[in-house]
């Protein structure tokens, strides 16, 4: 298990550094137990949905799960689950049926993955991945489903609930406990959304890792296309070299840095330039301008239309780098 | 690089200022998790009651698995298979003092084993209903010779759990009719190498039975249940000795040749072959089983049997077993010429 204990070792020591951590929200006046109750009753409202998304996934000789995102039949799980893209693979369907499915892009720096069902009939069940990746918090109620050990009809899927006992940049670990055949299974938010793809696991029991929704959203498009990422630098999406601030009374973004030799440079942004959209989207926080630049990879081009100091209103394109090595 | 440090220090404290209260930290404190004291301080009450119809059964009052007081007058529920190898048993009440025990009824089909302290005024369980319970439900039991509570859902469909077979945890090597079974392999903590047994032991008979074939051996063994004793005569380096193996379910082995067994804190040896079972997520040991399942309201809903992986324990549910045991005690009762109560 050194393999293991190295890649959680490291995720430790990022989430040190990293893990932006909300006091766990407390309830108004309900007791404790009143608050367990209501654990207890929403993730019993998302079980059945959830399950009826949640799929088994055979290949290379094992057994590991999956779960629908898109009626389409997008599926996301685990790169070590599929290990290459464009393979066959075999799926159980919640109701038992097989079907066969290829696998996408894989992300091996995370452990990130994607697989394309036939073409559904009507559409396939799923459920939605939950976008906002920063809201989650320490503490927070969450739930793990999967198939452990592989299809068992009579079992059904196997769930657990748990809370999240550590955030870092790519991967989120919980209490949720996991095992063999977990892996490419899901952790969800109370709404019943994605919050979390089963990864691995190390020997305590509140040692459960997934890999959080950033490095999917982050390339997104590159994994539906099938592209295999194996490096940090490829998975870490688009870099343009400036921070923004939002103005006390509202009102448009506001360049508040730019970095030297970055995108932003080049393309001739200024210091209190004001950002008027992006691709023809407002955005009002810098967290949002943030995220919309690293949804997109290293190399795509976004237009932006600023208002300069002077005034004037200017459309520019600019090219996506790479962030640099620290 | 500077430059970007700076950048990066500034999205961070713009986070901070549209966001709420966050602060920076590494984990979670255990208190805080699930099974962490700060969560469990809700299931005070419950864990108060739960002792008080609890109480341990073993040799020792260190080495004891859990039962449950079914009566006043002193009746006592607890699982019978991995019991059997830390027998004979006492019972150690909750005040620490420990009180013989008869044996009343011991059930193979159940794996339960009814037993009976010369007692009054016991305090008994509150017995629930366990059909309503969904996946989700959250249950407790308690853990650790009784000091903990744990905290966990009802984790799958409620389904009965084939008979997998008793095994040995061994691989043969090819029949030799001259010599007996030869040990080739033995997986890691199985019946077999607890025994005692190694790779290139000769087996000569079971139960006194000469075996020379691989299939009568696997075949005397299949025909016994998890939990079962049998002897081994085997040969080594020429010189024949005699063991004792404790055999264990098929999966439980299994689970050790595939490498799957290193993060699942000790199974049970019986793992299967029970009539229905419910199934949940509690982080519970070996030695947890034979106590009580509960629901949040204190009522028992079922009886752990199983701890079966990582993520896995059995309970039987109160349904399947309850109304055996009225029948077991009442009986004993007017056998002994008692009034039924």
């Amino acid at each position: 298990m050194a393999l293991k204990g190295s890649i959680l070792s490291t995720v430790a020591a990022l989430s040190a550094l990293l893990a932006t951590v909300a006091a766990p929200s407390r309830g108004t006046a309900s007791s404790p137990l009143d608050d367990l109750l209501h654990v207890q009753s929403r993730v019993q409202e998302s079980y059945e949905r959830v399950s009826q998304a949640l799929i088994v996934i055979e290949c290379h000789g094992g057994t590991a799960s999956g779960v629908i995102v898109s009626p389409t039949g997008l599926v996301l799980t685990a790169a070590h689950v599929v290990e290459e893209a464009k393979q066959k693979v075999k799926v159980i369907l919640h109701d038992g049926k097989t079907v066969e499915a290829t696998s996408l892009g894989v992300d091996t720096s995370t452990d990130a993955a994607m697989v394309q069902l036939p073409a559904p009939a009507r559409a396939w069940p799923y459920i939605s991945i939950s976008r906002e990746v920063r809201d989650l918090a320490l503490g927070q109620w969450c739930f793990a489903m999967g198939h452990p050990g592989g299809w068992d009809a009579a079992r059904g899927p196997v769930l657990r609930t748990g809370r999240l006992v550590k955030i870092a940049p790519n991967m989120l670990q919980s209490d949720c406990v996991l095992m063999g055949g977990d892996s490419g299974g899901v952790l969800c938010n109370l709404d019943g959304e994605v919050i979390g793809i089963n990864s691995q696991i190390w020997k305590g029991r509140d040692q459960n890792l997934h890999v959080s929704m950033a490095p999917f959203l982050r390339s997104w498009e590159a994994l539906k296309k099938g592209e295999t990422i194996t490096t940090w630098a490829q998975g870490s999406g688009g870099w343009i070299g400036l921070s923004t601030q939002a103005p006390a009374n509202g009102g448009a973004l506001l360049i508040q840095a730019i970095a030297p030799e970055s995108p932003a440079q080049k393309a001739g942004l200024k210091e209190g330039d004001a950002i008027l959209s992006v691709n023809n989207q407002k955005l009002t926080t810098p967290a949002d301008f943030s995220e919309v630049i690293r949804n997109r990879r290293a190399g795509e081009l976004v237009t932006l239309k600023v208002k300069t100091t002077s005034g004037g209103e200017r459309i520019l394109e600019v090219k996506l780098g790479q962030r640099p090595q620290e | 690089m500077r430059t970007m440090r700076h950048v990066v220090t500034l999205i961070i404290a713009s986070t901070l200022v549209s966001g709420s209260t966050a602060i920076a930290q590494g984990s979670l404190p255990d208190e805080q998790r699930t099974n962490g004291a700060e969560t469990l301080k809700a299931l005070a009450g419950l864990q108060e009651n739960a002792s008080a119809v609890s109480v341990q059964v073993g040799r020792q009052k260190d080495r004891t698995m859990m039962g449950v007081v079914l009566s006043t007058d002193g009746y006592i529920l607890t699982q019978a298979s991995d019991l059997e190898a830390i027998s004979p048993v006492k019972v150690f009440l909750n005040s620490g003092e420990a009180v013989v025990v008869r044996e009343v009824k011991r059930d193979d089909d159940l794996n339960l084993l009814l037993l009976k302290v010369e007692r009054t005024g016991m305090q008994a369980v509150a017995w629930g209903e366990s059909l309503s319970l969904r996946a989700g439900q959250w249950l407790a039991s308690l853990s650790n010779q009784g000091k903990d509570i744990r905290l966990g859902v009802v984790s799958a469909h409620r389904r009965p759990i084939p008979n997998s077979g008793a095994v040995l945890g061994v691989r043969f090597g090819v029949d030799d009719d001259d010599l007996g079974v030869v040990v080739e392999e033995l997986a890691t903590d199985s019946p077999a190498e607890k025994a005692g047994l190694l790779a290139e032991d000769v087996i000569l008979a079971v139960n006194s039975q000469s075996v020379t074939k691989n299939e009568n051996l696997a075949r005397i063994i299949a025909a016994h249940r998890p939990g079962d004793v049998v002897k081994i005569r085997y040969v080594r380096k020429g010189s024949e000795s005699e063991c004792e193996v404790r055999l264990a379910s098929k999966r439980h082995v299994q689970m050790n040749w595939d490498g799957e067994d290193f993060a699942n804190h000790g199974t049970s040896l019986r793992t299967d072959n029970f009539p229905q079972v419910l199934q949940h997520d509690m982080p519970l040991n070996p030695t947890d089983m034979g106590g009580a399942v509960f629901d949040l309201q204190g009522r028992t809903v079922g009886i752990n049997i199983a701890r079966v992986d990582r993520v896995t324990n059995y309970a039987l549910p109160v349904e399947s077993f309850l109304p055996q045991l009225l029948t077991w005690m009442n009986d004993d009762r007017e056998h002994r010429g008692q009034k039924p109560k």
